[in-house]
């Protein structure tokens, strides 16, 4: 088996410099989706979706595909996935086997959806959090993840947390114990399963990071809900 | 040859039969029409409102108001001004804060005395009541298609403007001493009721008053009071809104309400809050959602109206007691008639 290191080493040494693996695909093991009538008020979760967009207008008939940035290292055990729309009505979960191993510090992972509803939502009303299955239920490890791509896609510079704030007034995001970033509103408002979104560069957590959650009410200040984001580079 | 001589004798008297029935009808003409036209003219009369006014009174957490037309001014005892530090906030040093008032990581506090608000259009309000019985006043971002506020804020004292992001805080013992706050413009009272909501409605009720078509006068507005054809409760956790009809996949508008807020007489915490729409939108619309049911449109329909009618139900109750005593005299005339033959 050739040695990771030696690879990249050798990539790096070449005319281009940039040299990527083609990230490994992940063989789905069980699914869970619901599609509920009307739109649900809260998600369960504070953080709902840790999400990197695509640069490109991806096929509106593809397949729906999940890509991870989840090292090997960090995948030892499955991969789990929660996928969320902005009006709560549809929540999905989904189990991949990481048994087949690889070198790739990307993951990609087919979402077959149950309820085919799920394609009426645009890419920005869905908020995907992948995590390795045994940072569940305490969700401490998440790693970003960009839905309807694979590892041709152009991805953004900039990660989006998706938070359910529970009615807070404001929200804010500190990356690290050093940067702060204001969230904003989401168009959802009250009625949705995430209520605010948060930018950060992707620069500041690709080599791991951790985030702290911090909503405010009237004049007060909750306190702090942190995840750890797993670094890829 | 008998068999056809039969089909003719039957069909001569079908014929008979129908024609007898429609001479028969011909004379009843007179019951017939009133039979079907007093109902249909009737539901025609009730089928619209010549004015219509929602009026809702409620003891709530919270409210959302934003100003329309013509400036309003709050008058405040005291207040203090938490004045929000935007991009200069420290969140660390807010988590680490233990006292009460504004948060030095995510304020400047600033002490008012005697304060005259003057709110132009476009400007949003959220009032909420905390547990503790302090108010909150927090200026919301303006409606960028109304607002005429200054982009400095909206001036309290000669060095201080209220901007989006700053609360004004009210100790409860001063809200006791707070007058009626008036406004007019979109209010919405309470709060879609979920996990971590703390500005729900405690309880109220809504009116829907109305003039009735038969009340129009070509030379001038009725002088009559409107009667109440729609009373119903407000519950913990509803949120009520006034919008106008529209499509079911168009966004509702809003519809101008004017009211007033006040403290709670029986100082528990929160405050109560008044808001009527105006006699002429007929068009308005009062909408409650309540926890875990789809939103309410509440709308009076003809059935409403002609129940609460005063003047119907006179004339109904009239001739009702008009019909009795006829044909209470009609039989009285027959037995005193068939006495004299027995």
């Amino acid at each position: 088996m050739v040695n990771l290191k030696v690879i990249v080493m050798a990539c790096t040494l070449a005319a281009n410099a940039t040299c990527a693996l083609a990230a490994d695909r992940l063989v789905l093991v069980d699914l869970e989706d619901e599609m509920l009538p009307e739109p649900r008020v809260t998600a369960e979760a504070v953080f709902v979706g840790l999400v990197r967009p695509t640069n490109n207008t991806n096929d509106p008939e593809a397949g729906e595909t999940i890509l991870a940035a989840l090292p090997p290292d960090a995948r030892s055990a499955d991969v789990c996935v929660r996928v969320t729309t902005e009006d709560g009505r549809y929540f999905g979960h989904a189990r991949y086997s990481a048994e087949a191993g690889g070198a790739s510090p990307m993951t990609l992972m087919d979402y077959v959806p149950l309820r085919p509803e799920l394609r009426d939502y645009q890419a920005a009303e869905i908020a995907v959090l992948a995590f390795p299955c045994s940072a569940d239920p305490a969700l401490t490890d998440v790693a970003v993840a960009s839905w309807r791509a694979d590892d041709t896609d152009d991805l953004g510079q900039t990660v989006t947390v998706l938070v359910n704030s529970f009615r807070a007034d404001e929200a804010f995001l500190i990356v690290n114990d050093a940067k702060q970033v204001t969230c904003v509103p989401t168009a959802g408002g009250e009625r949705a399963a995430f209520d605010f979104s948060c930018d950060i560069d992707v620069s500041e957590i690709k080599a791991g990071a951790r985030i702290a959650l911090y909503r405010m009410r009237g004049t007060s200040i909750d306190p702090e809900v942190a995840i750890n984001v797993v670094g890829w580079e | 040859m008998s068999g056809q001589v039969a089909k003719g004798v039957g069909a001569r008297q079908t014929l008979r039969r129908m024609k007898a029935l429609i001479q028969a009808a011909q004379g009843r003409l007179p019951f017939f029409l009133t039979l079907i036209g007093v109902p249909a003219l009737i539901v025609l009369s009730y089928s619209r409102p010549l004015g219509q006014v929602y009026l809702v009174e409620a003891r709530t957490l919270g409210a959302r108001v934003t100003v329309a037309g013509p400036d309003t001014v709050w008058k405040l005892p005291n207040a203090t001004l938490c004045s929000d530090l935007g991009s200069e906030k420290d969140i660390k040093r807010a988590t680490t804060w233990t006292g009460t008032g504004c948060n030095p990581g995510l304020f400047e506090t600033i002490e008012l005395t005697g304060t005259e608000i003057r709110m132009p259009p476009g400007v949003q309000i959220q009032l909420r009541a905390e547990a503790d019985g302090v108010v909150l006043l927090r200026r919301l971002p303006d409606r960028p298609d109304q607002s005429d506020a200054e982009p400095s804020g909206i001036r309290l004292t000669e060095n201080h403007n209220w901007t989006p992001g700053s609360l004004l805080r009210i100790e409860p013992a001063d809200w006791q001493r707070v007058t009626l706050l008036e406004f007019a413009g979109d209010v919405e009272i309470g709060q879609e009721t979920g996990s971590g909501a703390n500005a729900y409605v405690i309880e109220g009720r809504y009116e829907v008053r109305e003039h009735f078509l038969r009340q129009f006068r070509p030379w001038g507005s009725t002088g009559a009071e409107p009667t109440t054809v729609v009373t119903g409760s407000l519950y913990r956790g509803d949120r009520v809104a006034f919008r106008k009809q529209s499509a079911d996949n168009l966004p509702a508008e809003t519809v101008l309400a004017t009211g007033f807020i006040a403290p709670n007489l029986d100082l528990t915490p929160g405050f109560s809050i008044v808001a009527s729409s105006g006699l002429e939108h007929k068009q308005a619309q009062l909408r409650v959602k309540s926890f875990g049911t789809r939103e309410t449109q509440v709308k009076p329909t003809w059935i409403d109206r002609a129940l609460r009618d005063p003047m119907l139900l006179a004339l109904t109750a009239i001739l009702g007691f008009a019909v009795t005593v006829l044909t209470l005299v009609v039989e009285i005339k027959k037995i005193s008639f068939r006495a004299p033959d027995q």
